[in-house]
């Protein structure tokens, strides 16, 4: 159902896409063809109608347009498409097809519905999970998982191997190796016979031992010994490939939701309920549902705000590990323990009891029981988040089962050693001494001795008639006449199966283990539910809440138990080809016990946690029990010989050798050679090499490509955080911009006074004139003589003059913005509010003068700042001195200010992190936002002493004022949504353009605009490009007015120039005024330039609007 | 049967319901029929009780909340018409409305308006905010007694931490609609009606 919706929902999706591309594409081509925006934007009929026919004429004649190719195909593709989509959705073809999909969909819908009932326990493990939650869910479907496994190795033995053999192969009973013994015939069908699997058993089709040796069985010369080799090892492939397979797809599903992060507490409240729920029982399902997954929010949320005495913690993991340590040592001890002493009574005593028989199943089981709830304990004390605390018990449990079954099958497989030292024994000399045999040990099978542990070597040296009991335990229903040497004679051909035992133990391994679980299901579930429950009331303490309570389910276990049990499967698959169908059987049980038992005798985890249906870890433990499973096998297969008398390998050195054999006497000649060579060092170790190199490779790829997952996530997170803190910083503007006043402000001061130390040395070392005359020549540069500067040859210098009249205050200006210091100057932030309206009047004149320039600015600023690196480089390194307070002492000068304030530019830029593409751009602009900050301050402290001087703005006034405010706020608002700003400067621009000839005031600032080059002359424009330099840069370089400009360049020139200098020696002034060692650089400012005082006066009111702007921006 | 409910209904205020709901002719006299069954009093309105013998709204522990919403302010009866106008919320978006009458008023189940109605469930006091206090009213409906209040406020408190953009601790439409940005309602608040 879910799927058909989906889809349903995609199709639409894609529909709407598509049109949505279609409008867009016909607004393109619109640009060629007009008559294309219509394309069945209306829902009129009449247009549509009259849009068809106009396509298909577009149609008919598009040979004729004056178009490219390319436009042409295109055009015609969507004039097709338009034709179609409106035209054939009236077709009757159309309504069919329209009929059919949304038949089909119901169909999906309904046969999705209807899968659901073949989802084997699907309804029952979805009350689980909404009663125990996703933890417990995720059990029950890795058993599930499990499940459909072992039904495709049960298939895939069955067919090929049990199925072939029983219809093909000799009958029972007409081999030696199918045949009961005599001796045992007797007892074949005894309790004890059957229990221990031997007797009819032990000569069935659930053994190794009883398939027939013939190389082709049945008319079709079926191969059953090739079989039941590659089948074998075809269940180890499957395996391996199904779990990776399983992996990687749940890695995948993994990162795709995790990035589903944002809003999960939104969503869970909003989303919760299912609101199609009419059932009362689905409706108490869903209610549990929804608080267990409140549960788990809540526990992760805990988790996270946890505080923890590290200390404690770390002694506390400590000592859980050390007793977890000890404690698995101790089981596998007693397991080693057990075996040994098995091993021994068997030796010592003909007639085993049958807890004798049975100790070493038993003690296995018990201890794989009781463990894991020590380990459970213990992991209490280490505090970890539930989740982490469940992987470390999945880590320990794996860890003692795995010790479990290893030193079991090290024991199987020395007596398998035993067995085949005995064959070797008995053939050469059956009547040897003790000592004979412990001597042939060496000669017979030299490769055993180093397998043997001591045990073997124990019974080694035992006499000869320890073979006897060694065979009664395999047989376990021999007579004690065995105890002689004939008897073991005619005995031992069919008695030393070895393949035959091991496949017997794994599988009464695996008979205990569930009888075992399902005691313990019954035991310490149901008994101890039943008893808490009807008991509690006569107990003198509560029995539910208090020491038994009820049991709860431990996921860690049960999950471990799986595929502790699967790792049986596969370790005896290969002896036993019916172990996995046993295994489905079991698993079944499993299935309806537990499920039974969890709904009925189980309590929730008191603490639900998520376990992600992705999980991993489970199969990961899997995987590591199939490998460490297959090992022994695998060991087996290779190392040992084959039994001589049973089974299908028989007579064969090693049981391998018959894929070599068939490929010898069946194939081709050709083939066998080619798999010689394939075989050979010269391909494999080539191969291997190549293996390796592309895991390498692609384990890089796949962790850079993490990296920059995370990056990205990273990146949407902070987008998402900057995004909640302007709105609310919106909310709270007014309050904002009072703070950063006070941050902003302060810096400027300090600034200041470096800068005019500076600019003080710079008209020391140079002549007044001179400094004149090359502020001139850089604000005329600046200006926007770009074009003659670029042909001009001697550009360089030029430059380098430019640079010195720039740099008199821009850099620091800038730097302040940058890095406020503490607020010295409260009061200033608040003036300059009311004064940013009288800022408005005062650019009206400057802009007047700029827009002149502006064009020519625009381009050329970027340009020098361009070829200036070069020339500035030594100053680079001391730019940063000269802006250090320690200005004062005498550097380099004439270039030192170009220094300073190339420097600046710099810095800026990095905060800032402009576009890369913008790069020249923005050197430029900085440049000119820089001076402008400067001058800001200084024109603060003049304007709040000149106050007086405000009313003269000029008469456009109210106008700028206006647009200054609208800038304003918009800017406030949407800080990035700067395209209107550019237009305000032309505006500007065509207004005054008559009011060149102004008061000395406008062209002061008319001439803060100059050396800004970039601004044009507006005092908006400031404003904006303190806070977005980017922006600004982007209206210069569109700035349509530049040719004009140009034309207007020359006559301009003069004019900027002494605007400049009066501009600068204003700056200075008004900052001289607000700080008392400014003071001495406002004399020299002023003759230089020979302004009245007035003029910076005037010039102090219009910075004020500026700083305005300006702290408006930073904020 | 459906001929009897239509012959109930007068054409043109079929046909008013129809312009103002989108439902098809044939939806409308079904949807009726159905009214009908439910109006126990047979005085042409549903009440409350009604509304409350609908087994899935009496399970839904916001059964209260929806059934609320078809009840317009003091009113404890409501028309077929009203009924009608509720349920257009739900009516799936056909693929050919999407494009059309981008201009004409929106219709009723439109992506904002469906989410509009989700979130008056939501807002108990109308002040087009979702507070603390009622999210968890709804979380108590959820969950029944099984968590204790104390966890219940901090899941509540994650919930508007999540959600509240401008800090004014509650969760206003458009952060609520924010929140469910991703979340398909279009299609999870739409019932399919038989045509």
């Amino acid at each position: 159902m879910k799927p058909s919706k989906a889809s349903q929902r995609y199709r639409g999706i894609r529909r709407n896409t598509s049109q949505h591309c279609f409008y867009q594409d016909s607004l393109l081509l619109g640009n060629s063809d007009d008559s294309f925006n219509e394309t069945g934007e209306s829902s009129d009929p009449e247009q549509i109608f009259q849009n068809i026919q106009f396509q298909k004429d577009l149609m008919a004649n598009i040979r004729c347009r004056p178009w490219t190719m390319r436009q042409k195909l295109r055009a015609l593709r969507r004039a097709k498409e338009i034709v179609l989509k409106f035209e054939g959705r009236l077709t009757r073809t159309r309504g069919y097809q329209a009929a059919g999909a949304e038949l089909w969909r119901k169909f999906a819908r309904l046969a999705c519905n209807f899968m659901v009932i073949f989802i084997p326990w699907e309804m029952r493990i979805k009350k689980i999970e909404s009663h125990f939650g996703s933890g417990v869910a995720s059990y029950f479907i890795f058993l599930r998982w499990l499940f459909g496994i072992n039904i495709v190795l049960t298939a895939m033995t069955g067919a090929f191997i049990v199925i072939p053999e029983l219809i093909a192969g000799q009958p029972f009973g007409s081999t030696a190796s199918k045949t009961i013994p005599q001796e045992q015939v007797m007892s074949a069908q005894d309790l004890d016979t059957v229990w221990s699997l031997g007797g009819y058993l032990q000569y069935s089709v659930l053994f190794y031992g009883y398939y027939g040796r013939e190389r082709r069985i049945g008319r079709a010369g079926y191969r059953l010994p090739l079989a039941y080799f590659l089948v074998g090892m075809a269940v180890f492939a499957y395996s391996f490939i199904i779990l990776l397979k399983k992996m990687a797809k749940n890695s995948r599903t993994s990162l795709a939701s995790a990035s589903n992060e944002n809003y999960t507490f939104c969503w869970r409240v909003f989303c919760a309920w299912d609101y199609l729920i009419g059932n009362s029982e689905a409706a108490e399902s869903k209610t549990a549902a929804i608080v267990n997954s409140i549960r788990e929010a809540i526990l992760e949320e805990q988790e996270k705000k946890k505080s923890k005495n590290m200390a404690v913690t770390v002694c506390l993991r400590i000592i859980a590990n050390i007793l977890v340590l000890l404690s698995l040592a101790g089981s596998i001890y007693l397991i080693y323990f057990v075996v040994d002493r098995s091993q021994k009574l068997e030796q010592s005593k003909k007639e085993l009891t049958l807890w004798e028989k049975n100790e070493v199943s038993v003690v296995v089981s018990l201890v794989t029981m009781l463990a894991p709830s020590a380990f459970d304990l213990i992991a209490a004390l280490e505090m970890y988040h539930p989740r982490t605390t469940l992987r470390f018990q999945l880590a320990r449990v794996l860890v003692l089962y795995l010790g479990n079954l290893y030193s079991l099958i090290i024991a199987l497989l020395d007596k398998v050693n035993g067995m085949n030292i005995e064959e070797a024994a008995g053939k050469n000399i059956t009547s040897h001494l003790v000592d004979s045999t412990t001597f042939f040990v060496p000669s017979t099978a030299p490769e055993e001795g180093q397998w043997s542990t001591p045990g073997s070597g124990v019974r080694l040296n035992r006499n000869s008639t320890w073979d006897l009991e060694e065979t009664s335990f395999l047989t376990s229903t021999m007579p004690p006449t065995k105890a002689n040497k004939t008897a073991l004679y005619t005995q031992s051909p069919q008695g030393q199966c070895w393949e035959t035992y091991v496949g017997q133990e794994m599988l009464k391994l695996s008979i205990i283990d569930m009888l075992f679980t399902v005691a313990s299901v019954l035991l310490m579930d149901f008994f101890r539910g039943l008893f808490v429950r009807y008991l509690s009331d006569y107990w003198c303490w509560d029995l539910e809440s208090k020491f038994p309570e009820y049991g709860e389910f431990k996921i860690a276990e049960n999950v471990l138990h799986l595929v502790y049990n699967q790792g049986m499967i596969w370790m005896g698959a290969f002896f036993s080809p019916c172990l996995p169908a046993f295994n489905v059987l079991k698993l079944i049980g499993l299935m309806y016990l537990r499920s039974w038992a969890v709904l009925t005798c189980n309590v929730p985890h008191q603490q639900v946690f998520r376990a992600s249906r992705s999980n991993n870890f489970y199969l990961a433990m899997l995987l590591f029990m199939l490998f460490l499973c297959m090992l022994p096998t695998i060991f087996a297969i290779v190392h040992y010989k084959p039994s001589l008398n049973c089974g299908p390998f028989s007579g064969q050195e090693k049981m391998y050798d018959i894929v070599s054999e068939t490929i010898e006497n069946d194939f081709p000649a050709w083939f066998h050679s080619v798999v010689g060579h394939i075989s050979s060092p010269v391909v494999i170790l080539p191969a291997v090499l190549l293996l390796f190199m592309l895991i390498y490779y692609l384990q890089s790829i796949a962790r850079s490509l993490k990296l920059s997952n995370q990056q990205l996530r990273m990146q949407i997170q902070n987008a998402r955080s900057e995004d909640k803190k302007k709105v609310a910083q919106m909310v709270e503007g007014k309050y904002i911009f009072k703070v950063t006043f006070s941050q902003v402000l302060p810096l400027p001061a300090a600034r200041i006074q470096t800068q005019e130390g500076s600019t003080k040395r710079l008209r020391k070392d140079s002549d007044l004139t001179s400094q004149l005359s090359s502020v001139r020549t850089a604000t005329l540069q600046n200006l926007g003589s770009a074009a003659s500067l670029d042909s001009l040859s001697s550009k360089s210098v030029k430059v380098e003059t430019a640079v010195p009249s720039l740099p008199q205050s821009p850099g620091h200006g800038s730097r302040r913005l940058c890095s406020p210091l503490p607020g010295e100057s409260r009061s200033k932030p608040q003036q300059d509010m009311t004064r940013y309206r009288h800022g408005p009047c005062a650019s009206t004149g400057d802009l007047r003068k700029n827009r002149l320039y502006t064009p020519v600015r625009l381009t050329q600023p970027m340009e020098d700042v361009l070829s200036e690196p070069l020339f500035r480089k030594d100053f680079q390194t001391t730019g940063p001195l000269l802006q250090g307070p320690k200005v004062s002492t005498p550097v380099a000068r004439g270039h030192r200010p170009c220094a300073s304030r190339y420097y600046v530019i710099q810095e800026r830029h990095s905060r800032r992190k402009p576009h890369p593409t913008f790069w020249p751009e923005r050197h430029f602009k900085i440049d000119a936002s820089g001076d402008i900050v400067e001058m800001y301050p200084r024109n603060v402290g003049q304007y709040t002493f000149q106050v007086p001087h405000q009313p003269c703005s000029p008469p456009l006034s109210e106008e700028e004022e206006e647009m200054l405010r609208r800038d304003f706020v918009q800017w406030s608002v949407s800080p990035h949504s700067l395209t209107n700003l550019p237009q305000t400067p032309h505006f500007y621009i065509g207004d005054r353009s008559e009011s060149e000839t102004r008061d000395p005031e406008h062209q002061r600032r008319m001439y803060y605009r100059s050396e800004d080059d970039g601004f044009e002359g507006h005092l908006d424009r400031p404003i904006f490009i303190h806070k977005k330099p980017r922006s600004r840069n982007v209206r210069y370089s569109q700035h349509p007015l530049k040719t004009r400009i140009e034309a207007k360049l020359e006559p301009s020139f003069t004019e900027s120039d002494s605007v400049s200098v009066a501009s600068s020696s204003d700056q200075q002034n008004s900052s001289a005024d607000q700080y008392l060692q400014v003071k001495p650089s406002q004399g020299r400012f002023p003759r230089s330039a020979g302004q009245p005082g007035r003029r910076k006066a005037k010039s102090g009111q219009t910075l004020p609007t500026e700083l305005n702007n300006l702290i408006c921006s930073n904020v | 049967m459906g001929s009897r409910a239509s012959s109930l209904l007068r054409d043109e205020e079929l046909e008013e319901i129809k312009k103002e709901t989108g439902f098809s002719h044939s939806q409308i006299t079904r949807l009726y029929s159905r009214f009908t069954s439910l109006d126990k009093g047979e005085n042409g309105t549903l009440s409350r009780e009604d509304f409350q013998r609908i087994p899935e709204l009496a399970i839904n522990p916001l059964g209260d909340r929806i059934i609320n919403a078809f009840f317009s302010e003091g009113e404890d009866q409501v028309n077929f018409r009203g009924f009608m106008r509720t349920l257009a919320h739900f009516r799936p978006i056909e693929d050919n409305e999407k494009s059309k009458d981008v201009n004409g008023p929106e219709p009723l189940n439109s992506r904002s308006n469906k989410l509009h109605f989700a979130f008056r469930l939501y807002d108990l006091d109308k002040d087009d905010k979702i507070s603390r206090d009622e999210l968890l009213q709804v979380l108590r409906m959820m969950v029944g007694v099984n968590i204790s209040d104390e966890q219940l406020g901090s899941i509540a408190d994650r919930t508007i931490q999540e959600a509240d953009q401008d800090g004014d601790s509650a969760i206003s439409f458009t952060e609520f609609v924010k929140v469910l940005e991703k979340v398909d309602v279009e299609q999870k608040m739409s019932i399919r009606f038989l045509h």
